[in-house]
């Protein structure tokens, strides 16, 4: 009851104009930072921090969650109209989005998952206010071995997002994976891969890989197709938001991406990316049509959007509660905090308890504030799909370009994306799977580092792993998915159904 | 492609100045090699907000991580040495050549001043099996059992890493280090969850899990003792062990910079450290705040050079780029 009189106590601070004015400011930057493609949160976060300075922590701590918030609720613009991913955890959101967006269901698209990111949000902020404390010791509980098993688990689960060339998946993940070791290892400082270039030295970076590979190919598909002019379909009002049966069938997609997306994100590394790659393959494998994934199922659209804005929510409570930021925007966060001398972790309770309410109360606020903002910009963002390919794709490529750039401020990292663009045209032509490779880039470099820390650990006997408790339930799930797969037996008769349509797996 | 890029973004460089009598007649670019919010980015911004005051012309933060922010030292390195490009530099400086990843080192630049000091600290877990309240304890526990003690370190080569390396090698024990990634907060997130027992890391990383208990602090690795309320802990050197190691924060720019332009900003960044505010903000950041005068880097880098470059060849990763 305590918390609940802090709570209603941290509505009546958040209640200021000047906190309302942040988190709108916020929200707004935010949305427009996860539309334009390639700029994302972190950089957005790093250069509003000076800004909030004068005004307090509690306000500041507003401000950058809403930008952060807000880029996931923007990101998936992109990824529907145009097949762009408009920050890296949208990239999952192209599969089935832009498809929709083909079919004339862009709207619908856009309207729910403005929704689903609001449900997802609440339910983040739920978990975060209620169990904050507990989970972040849960959190730790996970050392190189349980990241490792975890790891392995996620591959598991993940190898059936490309369903219809199981060996060219195989091969594109392997490719992804090996990518994901050039550059400086973070372990041991070791360039590797970098044939003495110092450019190669950076790595290659997830998100200009997903924008060439999505983006930029998509862009070059287009271009060397005949142009036919579309059937000018007047865009109804009705057209623009979701029918009863999409609603019916986002429901409980939305609720599982949300609950899946808050436990991901209390994990290190890219928590709000993987969360959705594993709503997607969750909906995928309990949905029952899994053969309309990948050609616009609305499931694969909103359960991996509910995913990341709740996985926003996941990773406040590490930051919070223990002060460790395990995700790069939750570390500007820190450094934000820090600045004010509010210093996260498990005293923030204790010593500044009115920063943690005001800024739940305010996070309840600023997810009402970014659904009233984006479900009327639907109508606007749907027409987008509607421009002649000459005028949009030439504006998209110069922000795409611009948008990478400014992710590290290097031009390296403006020619892997056009370097991926161009291969991933041809990826596609020769019909290999592109989200494999997106997989093994990131799952790469958490998968290899906890592997090697393990192997440090017990001395290269990887037996130890079996003195963990976690560590092998992690492992037990993984080889049961396996069993549940492999085995007809184990997944009765509906299984053999699945099997002549030859998508399901 | 690099300048059209750069303009776009509108941080491009007006025409070229012409005489460096009236610097600054426009923007600065500051190169700060780590990610913006990193505790080496947080620190300088407070400094060039100043300068730039001063001088009258908006500095520019142009965060080029990446590759143990070698590259952005080479930027620096690379621009020209007009006093429009300058730049952050920490202890990597120091290590990025000797492992063999950048040909340059701190001999390669003009130097501009050093303003703070982070020092990394030894903490040991609360919720392992052996369990340590005092350093000593530790050294004696790692003596009776040679490789059982997991140490939690930085990515090797890494300024942290190195610490933990002086450490191993300065008190004599077998330990097992487990290099995390990141910045530091896997490494005390790793011992708080007792998956190692001990750990190296910044005071900055490691400070709210020491208040809360989650984690104890048992010495700092810094030449002295942490500022209050940790200066209750014990520093090596104090316990009788040659062990220390930090790493300074400095401003630097390209090489042959004119002398007169070199003289207004190690003036400027010489009064921007020295704001008893910044001072302050400096010591709240977990720092040990000091100003080195440009003179002074170098000189007192060698001496940690020769520190690192002797552990660097016991652990095998000695490999001076040329």
């Amino acid at each position: 009851m305590e918390g609940l009189h802090l709570l209603l106590n941290g509505f009546a601070s958040s209640f200021t104009a000047v906190n309302l004015l942040a988190c709108f400011i916020g929200a707004l930057i935010g949305t427009l930072v996860g539309v334009l493609p390639g700029l994302g949160p972190t950089a957005t976060m790093a250069l509003i921090l000076p800004f909030t300075l004068p005004y307090g922590p509690t306000t500041g701590l507003i401000m950058m969650t809403g930008v952060w918030y807000g880029a996931m609720y923007g990101g998936s613009t992109t990824s529907i109209l145009v097949n762009i991913p408009g920050e890296a955890a949208s990239v999952v959101t192209c599969f089935d989005g832009y498809q929709m967006c083909r079919k004339g269901r862009a709207g619908p698209a856009l309207a729910l998952v403005a929704s689903g990111s609001f449900i997802a949000g609440t339910i983040g902020l739920l978990g975060l206010q209620f169990f904050a404390p507990l989970l972040g010791n849960a959190a730790l509980s996970f050392g190189p071995p349980e990241f490792l098993c975890f790891m392995i688990f996620a591959f598991v689960l993940l190898s059936n997002l490309s369903s219809e060339a199981p060996l060219k998946g195989a091969l594109m993940i392997t490719l992804g994976l090996f990518l994901s070791t050039v550059g400086i290892n973070p372990m041991d400082s070791y360039p590797r891969f970098t044939f003495g270039s110092e450019k190669l030295m950076l790595g290659i970076d997830f998100l200009p890989i997903a924008m060439g590979l999505f983006g930029i190919a998509e862009i070059l598909s287009i271009a060397v197709e005949k142009y036919v002019k579309p059937v000018v379909h007047q865009v109804r009002l009705r057209d623009l938001y979701p029918n009863g049966d999409e609603v019916r069938r986002s429901v409980k997609p939305m609720l599982r991406g949300s609950v899946l997306g808050f436990f991901v994100g209390l994990l290190p590394g890219p928590c709000t990316v993987i969360s959705t790659f594993a709503a997607y393959s969750l909906e995928k494998r309990l949905s029952r049509h899994p053969e309309q994934f990948g050609h616009g199922a609305v499931e694969g659209v909103v359960a991996p959007e509910s995913a990341n804005n709740s996985a926003v929510m996941g990773s406040m409570v590490p930051l919070l509660t223990l002060g460790i930021p395990f995700a790069a925007p939750s570390a500007i966060m820190l450094a934000g905090l820090r600045m004010h001398n509010v210093e996260p972790g498990p005293m923030l309770f204790t010593t500044n308890p009115d920063v943690f309410w005001t800024f739940i109360a305010a996070m309840y606020v600023g997810n009402l504030m970014l659904l009233v903002l984006n479900l009327p910009l639907v109508g606007l963002f749907a027409r987008v799909a509607l421009i002649r390919p000459q005028i949009l794709l030439p504006v998209i490529s110069v922000l795409c370009l611009v948008g990478v750039y400014s992710v590290r401020n290097a031009m390296f990292d403006v020619w892997v994306m056009v370097i991926a663009g161009i291969l991933g045209f041809f990826l596609r032509r020769w019909k290999y799977p592109v989200s494999p490779f997106i997989i093994g880039l990131v799952l790469g470099p958490t998968t290899e580092n906890s592997l090697r820390q393990t192997l440090l650990m017990f001395q290269g006997d990887v037996a130890g792993i079996g003195d963990r408790p976690l560590a092998v339930a992690l492992l037990a799930l993984a080889v049961a998915f396996l069993v549940f797969r492999h085995w007809p037996w184990a997944r009765g008769k509906g299984y053999a159904l699945k099997m002549e349509e030859g998508k399901s797996l | 492609m690099k300048r059209w890029a750069m303009a776009v973004l509108g941080v491009c460089l007006p025409a070229m100045a012409h005489a460096a009598s009236s610097y600054p007649v426009k923007p600065i670019n500051c190169i700060v090699a780590v990610e913006a919010g990193a505790d080496g980015d947080v620190l300088v911004r407070p400094i060039l907000q100043r300068v730039s005051k001063m001088l009258g012309q908006p500095i520019v933060v142009v965060n080029k991580p990446g590759g143990g922010s070698s590259i952005g030292y080479r930027e620096i390195h690379a621009a020209r040495p007009d006093g429009y490009t300058i730049g952050w530099g920490s202890a990597t400086i120091i290590t990025n050549k000797l492992q063999g990843v950048s040909p340059l080192d701190y001999h390669d630049f003009t130097h501009l001043g050093g303003y703070a000091t982070f020092f990394p600290i030894v903490i040991a877990a609360t919720k392992s099996k052996p369990q340590f309240n005092t350093i000593q304890e530790v050294i004696a526990y790692a003596k009776a059992n040679p490789g059982k003690l997991n140490m939690s370190t930085a990515g090797v080569g890494q300024s942290w890493w190195v610490a933990a390396m002086a450490f191993i090698g300065g008190t004599g024990i077998n330990a097992n280090s487990i290099p995390q990634p990141g910045a530091g907060a896997m490494t005390v997130a790793q011992v708080a969850g007792g998956h190692a027992e001990v750990g190296v890391a910044a005071l900055g990383s490691a400070k709210s899990m020491v208040d809360s208990g989650q984690v104890k602090f048992l010495a700092t690795l810094g030449d002295g003792r942490a500022p209050a309320p940790y200066d209750k802990y014990p520093t090596m050197k104090e316990l009788g062990y040659d062990v220390s190691w930090e790493s300074t924060n400095f401003i630097m720019g390209p090489q042959n910079m004119p002398k007169e332009v070199v003289a207004i900003l190690a003036g400027a960044i010489e009064k921007a450290t020295k704001d008893p505010e910044y001072v302050k903000f400096a010591i709240e950041r977990n720092t040990r705040w000091e100003y080195i005068p440009p003179g002074d880097i170098v000189p007192s880098f060698d001496k940690r050079r020769a520190v690192v470059r002797d552990i660097m060849s016991k652990a095998g990763i000695l490999k001076e780029a040329k």
